[in-house]
């Protein structure tokens, strides 16, 4: 009798305590995710599809702006900051535990509305025109600057309306990026910034009222990224590269971009440098940009754990064109990628690199 | 006599019923006498006709009114509290408000000292941030809201006061206070979808090609987004405050007012407009505070429409930006930098106290119009 009960008490107890694990083990792991607007489709197809092939992660995703995520992703109010800028030599400074992984390219292109010039001629642009533009010193689109490197294209004498983004933007960064790169002039007076001072021009919130300002707008150019380019089947124009050749950007041109980056050796190990311009190729798109996730070194071992999961999930079944294609990203290499990734990993779970875990 | 006695017990019995602890036993051996005392036109003899009886009532009414005034006290006292958190509580958030923006702002406020206020420079990437610019817009846009919106409600509630078919009145007020409740972002995508291309393919033509050939201010270049578009659709959502409280204004005019000015002689356009819109000016104003407060504040809708360029506008074509669209804009990105998050800030505190003090002046104002009359129920805006 006295057994039987013991026994009893002892199977509630294993109840009790199966049942409190299993409650447990279902909300096991809580990741948050949060920051670039940019990379917000993308992260909610992922998180979509990782919580179904993980039971027992669950993952909630917020739009809420590059800064917020780096700031928030430093100070662990959230696991994952989003970033569609890599970390500048100030923010590193300034969230020294932050590590940046690359897990999406993307881009900025220039789209335009001039009349008469209709969507299949290809319009060539280089970085100081371009930044002469941006600048207001360049006002008519019959320029003469503008004509030099389209000699086949008959432009009309009609204003030039800058448009802009009024947010703070990761588009902004790459675009600003690359007239800083390639224009003394831009650089000296206004430099590459999530959200510049423009100095002409009119400032629109989002990407998508960009492109119906540029679309209703006669004499307009503005910029947008690749997965706009997409949408809404617009028309971009071949900005110069490096080595002088005019590409226009596709998902093809920005990993070109990509993999000469992972293929430099001198490119650094924390990915903390740009790559827009500084690349040789011929098909090699010349305003090309990683998308970041923003981990703090901080993080408990067993969120952390979860998180380098989630991360080797995202770079190797998550790169998959359904998921970053479909949401207006170009897919990144994994082979490139390993060994700098490892270093990262190494860093952020010491002595837990690809090896031991691999993804799944 | 009477009178008194029955409010008392009536809020005897309330309390009653709400403060379940006290002994019913004392409310009920008393009010019999007392219900019938204070309802004097049901009996002939009322209490003061009989002395004997009028001294036993008077005695049954001093421990009343002891019982009352002591529970009345309790309760009192409970209101009283409660009443107390509820003010105190409003107290505390606006010195919250206040103090936590000041605190934040303070980097920026010791940086740049009184300058920042005429510095038209907002450069993050410098570290140099100035107000002026967006001061200067947002002065535009309700500058040409306010200049928009007070004709067409001032004409629109004398209309609807003197002249208009009974049967529109309630129409047109109902839809008035239909428009006032209509979400900003609502009015944004209005703008977008039906301002900007009426202004850009035909007003603005329209102004450049008549006004701008002799005065630049009317020249430009014909985007549609701008502080036109902005301004007007803000004047829009303005409409319907200034409208509103002017038309109650107009129905409050004395009636012998009225009569006086048509005895004299006035036709009725005189009356209207010697008399009874002179009458109004204070309710006018009022009104005109309560608009600018809504359209100096204005975000969503302004910043669809307003082009945000941080430039100073010379012509009414231009684009611009406000204090409000440039924190709806940058301001989750602005919290990377203490500095260029505290120079934000400080431009809020700035919106902050241009309507406090617009507020202070127009309440000065009307207190010496109407002699504090009206002046209460302006002062909320």
């Amino acid at each position: 009798m006295n057994f039987v009960k013991r026994s009893f008490g002892l199977a509630a107890a294993l109840a009790v305590v199966s049942v409190l694990s299993g409650v447990g083990s279902a909300h096991a792991t809580d990741l948050t995710i949060s920051g670039s607007t940019m990379l917000f489709p993308l992260e909610q197809v992922w998180a979509n599809a990782y919580m179904k092939s993980h039971p027992g992660v669950h993952i909630s995703v917020a739009s809420t702006g590059s800064g917020f995520g780096i700031s928030n992703a430093a100070n662990g109010n959230i696991t994952i900051g989003a970033s569609d800028a890599y970390l500048t030599k100030d923010l590193r400074k300034r969230y020294e535990s932050l590590a940046s992984i690359p897990v999406a390219f993307d881009d900025t292109q220039v789209i335009y509305n001039i009349p008469g010039i209709g969507k299949s001629k290809l319009i060539r642009m280089d970085g100081p025109v371009l930044a002469r533009i941006f600048m207001g010193k360049i006002r008519f689109w019959d320029d003469k600057a503008i004509r030099a490197i389209n000699p086949s294209v008959k432009f009309p004498h009609q204003r030039i309306k800058v448009i802009h983004r009024a947010d703070a933007s990761g588009t902004t960064f790459v675009f600003t990026d690359y007239l800083s790169q390639t224009s003394k002039e831009w650089y000296d007076e206004i430099g590459r910034d999530l959200s510049p001072s423009w100095p002409v021009g009119s400032g629109y919130n989002g990407s998508d009222a960009v492109v119906a300002a540029v679309m209703a707008t006669p004499g307009a150019i503005g910029y947008v990224g690749l997965g706009w380019i997409n949408e809404y089947h617009l028309s971009s124009m071949a900005l110069k590269n490096l080595d002088g050749y005019y590409v226009v950007g596709s998902v093809k041109t920005i990993r070109n971009a990509g993999k000469a980056a992972l293929h430099d050796p001198t490119f650094p190990d924390d990915f903390n440098r740009s790559i827009v311009w500084n690349l040789h190729g011929k098909d090699v798109y010349p305003d090309a940009n990683f998308e970041f996730w923003m981990v703090s070194t901080s993080l408990p071992a067993a969120t952390m754990l979860e998180v380098k999961k989630m991360i080797i999930w995202a770079l190797t079944k998550g790169q998959h064109e359904k998921y970053t294609v479909k949401t207006g990203f170009a897919p990144l290499p994994f082979a490139p990628l390993k060994p700098r990734l490892n270093k990262i990993l190494n860093r952020l779970l010491p002595g837990n690199s690809l090896k031991i875990e691999s993804g799944g | 006599m009477g009178v008194t006695l029955e409010s008392d017990t009536e809020s005897n019995m309330n309390e009653g019923q709400t403060l379940a602890k006290e002994p019913l036993s004392t409310l009920s051996a008393v009010p019999s006498p007392t219900l019938s005392a204070s309802s004097p036109g049901l009996q002939p003899n009322t209490p003061d006709s009989t002395s004997e009886q009028g001294s036993r009532t008077k005695s049954v009414l001093r421990d009343l009114r002891k019982v009352s005034t002591q529970r009345i006290h309790r309760s009192e006292r409970i209101f009283q509290g409660t009443l107390l958190v509820g003010g105190l509580f409003v107290l505390a958030l606006f010195a919250t408000v206040l103090g936590v923006s000041l605190v934040e702002a303070w980097p920026s406020i010791t940086k740049f000292g009184w300058s920042f206020l005429w510095t038209s420079t907002w450069n993050p990437h410098r570290h140099i941030f100035g107000a002026w610019t967006y001061i200067v817009g947002t002065f535009w846009v309700t500058g040409i809201a306010l200049l928009f919106a007070i004709p067409i409600a001032i004409l629109s509630s004398l209309f609807l006061s003197d002249y208009s078919p009974k049967w529109l009145v309630g129409a047109v007020s109902t839809l008035m206070e239909m428009l006032a409740g209509i979400p900003s972002i609502v009015f944004g995508a209005f703008g977008i979808i039906f301002m900007v291309p009426l202004l850009r393919d035909h007003v603005e033509p329209f102004l450049a090609n008549t006004l701008g050939r002799h005065w630049d201010f009317f020249n430009g270049d014909a985007m549609g987004y701008g502080i036109l578009a902005a301004g007007l659709v803000v004047g829009i959502m303005v409409i319907p405050l200034v409208a509103t409280v002017t038309r109650d204004s107009l129905v409050m005019v004395p009636r012998e007012t009225v009569e006086a000015s048509y005895a004299l002689g006035s036709t009725k356009a005189e009356m209207v407009f010697f008399v009874k819109l002179p009458a109004v000016v204070p309710g006018i104003i009022g009104s005109v505070i309560l608009g600018f407060g809504r359209a100096i504040g204005e975000t969503m809708a302004v910043l669809l429409l307003i082009g945000n360029q941080a430039s100073i506008p010379t012509s009414i074509q231009d684009v611009g930006y406000t204090i409000s669209s440039l924190l709806a804009n940058t301001f989750t990105y602005a919290v990377i930098d203490p500095l260029y998050s505290a120079a934000e800030i400080e431009l809020g505190l700035i919106l902050l106290v241009i309507s406090l003090v617009v507020n202070t002046l127009g309440r000065e104002l009307l207190m010496k119009l109407m002699g504090g009359r009206l002046a209460g129920s302006v002062g909320g805006g």
